[in-house]
Protein backbone atom coordinates (compact mmCIF):
# COMPACT_ATOMS: atom_id res chain seq x y z
CA UNK A 1 0.00 0.00 0.00
CA UNK A 2 0.79 3.36 -0.70
CA UNK A 3 0.99 4.94 3.03
CA UNK A 4 3.17 1.77 4.31
CA UNK A 5 5.62 2.12 1.54
CA UNK A 6 5.98 5.88 2.69
CA UNK A 7 5.72 5.12 5.73
CA UNK A 8 8.60 2.60 5.79
CA UNK A 9 10.43 5.10 4.04
CA UNK A 10 10.33 7.66 5.98
CA UNK A 11 11.56 5.23 9.02
CA UNK A 12 14.52 4.45 6.71
CA UNK A 13 15.53 7.66 6.56
CA UNK A 14 14.79 8.97 10.03
CA UNK A 15 16.91 5.51 11.35
CA UNK A 16 19.88 6.19 8.59
CA UNK A 17 19.74 9.75 9.96
CA UNK A 18 20.03 8.99 13.72
CA UNK A 19 22.60 6.69 12.71
CA UNK A 20 25.02 8.93 11.44
CA UNK A 21 25.19 10.91 14.38
CA UNK A 22 27.72 9.92 17.21
CA UNK A 23 25.54 11.82 19.77
CA UNK A 24 22.04 11.05 20.94
CA UNK A 25 19.50 12.99 18.43
CA UNK A 26 15.71 13.36 17.88
CA UNK A 27 14.69 13.42 14.75
CA UNK A 28 10.83 14.00 12.95
CA UNK A 29 9.97 14.37 9.65
CA UNK A 30 6.79 14.69 9.13
CA UNK A 31 4.99 15.54 5.99
CA UNK A 32 1.18 16.84 6.13
CA UNK A 33 -1.27 18.14 3.52
CA UNK A 34 -4.25 17.65 1.65
CA UNK A 35 -5.08 16.91 -2.02
CA UNK A 36 -8.31 15.77 -3.48
CA UNK A 37 -7.01 11.96 -3.25
CA UNK A 38 -4.59 12.23 -0.53
CA UNK A 39 -4.80 13.46 2.65
CA UNK A 40 -1.63 13.51 5.54
CA UNK A 41 -1.92 15.02 9.06
CA UNK A 42 -0.35 14.84 12.45
CA UNK A 43 -1.14 15.32 15.88
CA UNK A 44 0.35 15.68 19.31
CA UNK A 45 -0.98 11.95 20.86
CA UNK A 46 -3.07 13.79 23.17
CA UNK A 47 -7.07 12.77 23.62
CA UNK A 48 -7.84 16.58 22.93
CA UNK A 49 -6.48 16.48 19.61
CA UNK A 50 -8.08 13.70 18.29
CA UNK A 51 -11.61 16.01 16.99
CA UNK A 52 -9.64 18.18 14.89
CA UNK A 53 -8.17 15.35 13.39
CA UNK A 54 -11.61 13.79 13.29
CA UNK A 55 -13.07 17.07 11.49
CA UNK A 56 -10.20 17.18 8.44
CA UNK A 57 -10.68 13.61 8.07
CA UNK A 58 -14.24 13.95 7.48
CA UNK A 59 -13.97 17.11 5.60
CA UNK A 60 -11.45 15.58 3.11
CA UNK A 61 -13.48 11.91 3.19
CA UNK A 62 -17.14 14.02 2.01
CA UNK A 63 -16.80 14.31 -1.49
CA UNK A 64 -15.41 10.63 -1.66
CA UNK A 65 -17.68 8.81 -0.14
CA UNK A 66 -21.45 8.05 -1.41
CA UNK A 67 -23.08 9.37 2.02
CA UNK A 68 -22.66 11.08 5.23
CA UNK A 69 -23.12 7.30 6.64
CA UNK A 70 -20.44 5.75 4.74
CA UNK A 71 -17.86 8.91 6.02
CA UNK A 72 -19.35 8.64 9.42
CA UNK A 73 -18.56 4.87 9.40
CA UNK A 74 -14.51 5.61 8.34
CA UNK A 75 -14.45 8.27 10.52
CA UNK A 76 -15.34 6.41 13.43
CA UNK A 77 -12.84 3.25 12.45
CA UNK A 78 -10.48 5.70 11.85
CA UNK A 79 -11.45 7.54 15.27
CA UNK A 80 -11.24 4.27 17.31
CA UNK A 81 -7.32 3.19 15.78
CA UNK A 82 -6.52 6.85 16.70
CA UNK A 83 -7.61 6.52 20.18
CA UNK A 84 -5.45 3.22 20.47
CA UNK A 85 -2.24 4.44 18.48
CA UNK A 86 -2.49 7.67 21.19
CA UNK A 87 -2.69 5.51 24.38
CA UNK A 88 -1.35 2.49 23.74
CA UNK A 89 1.37 3.68 21.28
CA UNK A 90 2.05 6.88 22.59
CA UNK A 91 0.86 6.74 26.86
CA UNK A 92 -1.09 9.62 26.22
CA UNK A 93 2.11 11.76 25.58
CA UNK A 94 2.19 14.95 23.70
CA UNK A 95 5.16 15.12 22.46
CA UNK A 96 4.96 12.47 21.01
CA UNK A 97 2.73 12.23 17.53
CA UNK A 98 0.54 10.24 15.87
CA UNK A 99 -0.24 10.04 12.22
CA UNK A 100 -2.26 9.94 9.95
CA UNK A 101 -2.34 8.98 5.80
CA UNK A 102 -5.25 9.01 3.81
CA UNK A 103 -5.72 7.74 0.27
CA UNK A 104 -8.24 7.87 -2.65
CA UNK A 105 -8.34 5.57 -5.74
CA UNK A 106 -11.22 4.57 -7.86
CA UNK A 107 -12.21 1.77 -5.61
CA UNK A 108 -11.36 2.08 -2.34
CA UNK A 109 -10.42 4.90 0.46
CA UNK A 110 -7.40 3.80 2.69
CA UNK A 111 -6.53 5.32 6.15
CA UNK A 112 -3.45 5.23 7.56
CA UNK A 113 -3.58 5.65 11.73
CA UNK A 114 -0.06 5.30 12.90
CA UNK A 115 1.81 5.95 16.14
CA UNK A 116 5.41 5.50 16.66
CA UNK A 117 6.02 3.92 20.20
CA UNK A 118 5.63 0.78 21.12
CA UNK A 119 2.43 -1.01 23.23
CA UNK A 120 3.30 -2.06 26.57
CA UNK A 121 2.10 -5.24 27.73
CA UNK A 122 0.70 -3.29 30.78
CA UNK A 123 -1.79 -1.33 28.11
CA UNK A 124 -2.69 -4.24 26.52
CA UNK A 125 -4.02 -5.94 29.72
CA UNK A 126 -5.61 -2.88 31.37
CA UNK A 127 -8.50 -1.41 29.79
CA UNK A 128 -8.65 -4.52 27.79
CA UNK A 129 -12.44 -4.47 27.53
CA UNK A 130 -12.27 -0.96 26.02
CA UNK A 131 -9.70 -1.31 23.72
CA UNK A 132 -11.71 -4.41 22.27
CA UNK A 133 -14.52 -2.84 21.58
CA UNK A 134 -12.65 -0.24 19.91
CA UNK A 135 -11.13 -2.84 17.51
CA UNK A 136 -14.57 -4.77 17.33
CA UNK A 137 -15.63 -1.67 15.57
CA UNK A 138 -12.47 -0.82 13.50
CA UNK A 139 -13.38 -4.39 12.03
CA UNK A 140 -16.76 -4.59 11.41
CA UNK A 141 -17.15 -0.94 9.82
CA UNK A 142 -13.92 -1.86 7.00
CA UNK A 143 -13.64 -4.05 4.16
CA UNK A 144 -10.06 -4.33 5.59
CA UNK A 145 -7.83 -3.83 8.28
CA UNK A 146 -3.82 -4.47 8.13
CA UNK A 147 -1.79 -3.94 11.07
CA UNK A 148 1.93 -3.57 10.83
CA UNK A 149 3.67 -3.33 13.91
CA UNK A 150 7.67 -2.55 13.95
CA UNK A 151 10.22 -1.28 16.38
CA UNK A 152 9.51 1.68 15.21
CA UNK A 153 5.57 2.35 16.10
CA UNK A 154 1.95 0.95 14.52
CA UNK A 155 0.29 1.32 11.99
CA UNK A 156 -3.36 0.03 10.83
CA UNK A 157 -4.91 0.75 7.59
CA UNK A 158 -8.53 0.74 7.22
CA UNK A 159 -10.14 0.01 3.79
CA UNK A 160 -13.38 1.16 2.66
CA UNK A 161 -14.42 0.50 -1.19
CA UNK A 162 -16.49 3.72 -2.33
CA UNK A 163 -18.57 4.19 -5.25
CA UNK A 164 -16.78 7.29 -6.54
CA UNK A 165 -14.01 7.81 -8.70
CA UNK A 166 -12.08 10.19 -7.40
CA UNK A 167 -12.15 12.72 -10.48
CA UNK A 168 -15.91 12.83 -10.58
CA UNK A 169 -15.30 13.54 -6.35
CA UNK A 170 -12.89 17.07 -7.15
CA UNK A 171 -16.06 18.03 -8.79
CA UNK A 172 -18.38 17.83 -5.98
CA UNK B 1 -7.51 22.00 19.25
CA UNK B 2 -11.39 21.39 19.33
CA UNK B 3 -13.13 20.83 22.40
CA UNK B 4 -15.60 17.97 22.18
CA UNK B 5 -18.64 18.74 23.43
CA UNK B 6 -22.45 16.94 23.25
CA UNK B 7 -26.10 17.99 24.30
CA UNK B 8 -28.74 16.85 25.87
CA UNK B 9 -32.19 17.89 24.88
CA UNK B 10 -34.96 16.62 26.50
CA UNK B 11 -38.17 15.61 24.44
CA UNK B 12 -40.25 15.28 27.67
CA UNK B 13 -40.41 17.21 31.15
CA UNK B 14 -37.47 15.60 34.00
CA UNK B 15 -40.73 13.63 35.57
CA UNK B 16 -41.48 11.80 32.46
CA UNK B 17 -44.21 11.39 30.00
CA UNK B 18 -47.50 10.08 31.59
CA UNK B 19 -45.87 6.51 31.79
CA UNK B 20 -43.09 7.49 33.57
CA UNK B 21 -40.50 7.85 31.13
CA UNK B 22 -38.31 10.29 29.70
CA UNK B 23 -37.20 10.99 26.68
CA UNK B 24 -33.66 12.81 25.91
CA UNK B 25 -31.70 13.36 22.44
CA UNK B 26 -28.24 13.29 22.12
CA UNK B 27 -26.10 16.09 20.24
CA UNK B 28 -22.69 16.88 19.19
CA UNK B 29 -19.72 14.40 19.64
CA UNK B 30 -19.18 11.27 22.36
CA UNK B 31 -15.41 10.54 22.56
CA UNK B 32 -12.96 9.23 25.82
CA UNK B 33 -12.34 13.00 26.77
CA UNK B 34 -16.31 13.54 27.81
CA UNK B 35 -17.94 10.05 28.30
CA UNK B 36 -17.70 10.54 31.99
CA UNK B 37 -19.93 13.79 31.67
CA UNK B 38 -22.26 11.99 29.15
CA UNK B 39 -22.30 9.24 32.45
CA UNK B 40 -23.15 11.66 34.57
CA UNK B 41 -25.86 13.52 32.84
CA UNK B 42 -27.65 10.67 32.30
CA UNK B 43 -27.73 9.12 35.85
CA UNK B 44 -29.26 11.92 36.99
CA UNK B 45 -32.02 10.52 38.53
CA UNK B 46 -35.43 11.51 36.56
CA UNK B 47 -37.89 9.42 36.14
CA UNK B 48 -38.42 5.35 36.57
CA UNK B 49 -37.40 5.16 32.78
CA UNK B 50 -35.55 6.66 29.97
CA UNK B 51 -34.72 6.59 25.98
CA UNK B 52 -31.44 7.74 24.95
CA UNK B 53 -32.15 9.14 21.07
CA UNK B 54 -29.04 8.88 19.38
CA UNK B 55 -30.28 9.84 15.99
CA UNK B 56 -28.80 13.45 15.25
CA UNK B 57 -25.21 12.49 17.19
CA UNK B 58 -22.16 13.63 15.20
CA UNK B 59 -19.29 11.00 16.40
CA UNK B 60 -19.90 8.45 19.22
CA UNK B 61 -17.33 6.01 19.82
CA UNK B 62 -16.80 3.38 22.38
CA UNK B 63 -16.10 5.13 24.70
CA UNK B 64 -19.81 6.58 24.45
CA UNK B 65 -21.36 2.84 24.04
CA UNK B 66 -19.08 1.58 26.97
CA UNK B 67 -21.40 4.43 28.85
CA UNK B 68 -24.45 3.01 27.34
CA UNK B 69 -23.66 -0.44 28.29
CA UNK B 70 -23.63 0.41 32.20
CA UNK B 71 -26.62 1.99 31.44
CA UNK B 72 -28.21 -0.84 30.25
CA UNK B 73 -27.08 -3.07 32.60
CA UNK B 74 -28.56 -0.58 35.43
CA UNK B 75 -31.72 1.07 35.04
CA UNK B 76 -34.70 0.76 32.42
CA UNK B 77 -33.17 2.70 29.72
CA UNK B 78 -33.92 2.32 25.54
CA UNK B 79 -31.84 2.99 22.68
CA UNK B 80 -33.05 4.93 19.53
CA UNK B 81 -30.69 4.59 16.38
CA UNK B 82 -32.61 4.41 13.48
CA UNK B 83 -31.93 2.32 10.59
CA UNK B 84 -29.11 2.95 8.21
CA UNK B 85 -27.18 5.12 11.15
CA UNK B 86 -23.54 4.66 11.91
CA UNK B 87 -24.63 4.43 15.67
CA UNK B 88 -26.94 1.13 14.86
CA UNK B 89 -24.13 0.11 12.74
CA UNK B 90 -21.70 0.25 15.51
CA UNK B 91 -24.54 -0.96 18.42
CA UNK B 92 -25.02 -3.99 16.38
CA UNK B 93 -21.32 -4.68 16.43
CA UNK B 94 -21.06 -4.69 19.76
CA UNK B 95 -24.35 -6.79 20.53
CA UNK B 96 -25.80 -3.65 22.14
CA UNK B 97 -29.94 -3.55 22.32
CA UNK B 98 -31.47 -0.50 19.57
CA UNK B 99 -34.77 0.44 18.97
CA UNK B 100 -35.97 1.98 15.60
CA UNK B 101 -37.51 5.10 16.69
CA UNK B 102 -38.62 6.66 19.93
CA UNK B 103 -42.01 5.12 19.78
CA UNK B 104 -40.85 1.78 19.46
CA UNK B 105 -38.65 2.56 22.31
CA UNK B 106 -41.76 3.34 24.18
CA UNK B 107 -43.61 0.52 23.64
CA UNK B 108 -40.33 -1.98 24.31
CA UNK B 109 -40.05 -0.21 28.06
CA UNK B 110 -44.01 0.12 28.60
CA UNK B 111 -43.56 -3.81 27.87
CA UNK B 112 -41.33 -4.81 30.23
Amino acid sequence: MLGERRLQALNALAAALLDAHSYGSVLAIRPAGTTPACHVDALPASFTEMAGARDRLREWLNPLVASPEQAGKMVLAAGEALANAIEHGSGCDPDRMAGIEAFANDEAVTVTVSDFGRWAKESTASRAAGRGHGLTLIHGLADNVQTVRGALGTAVTITCRTSIPVAAARKR
Amino acid sequence: MSTVSFELTPLTSPAGDGQGISVVQVRGEIDVTNAARLHEALTVPASPALIVDLSSVGYFDSAGFAVLDRLLDQAAVAVVAPPGSVVRTAMSLLNLPFHDSINAARAALAAR
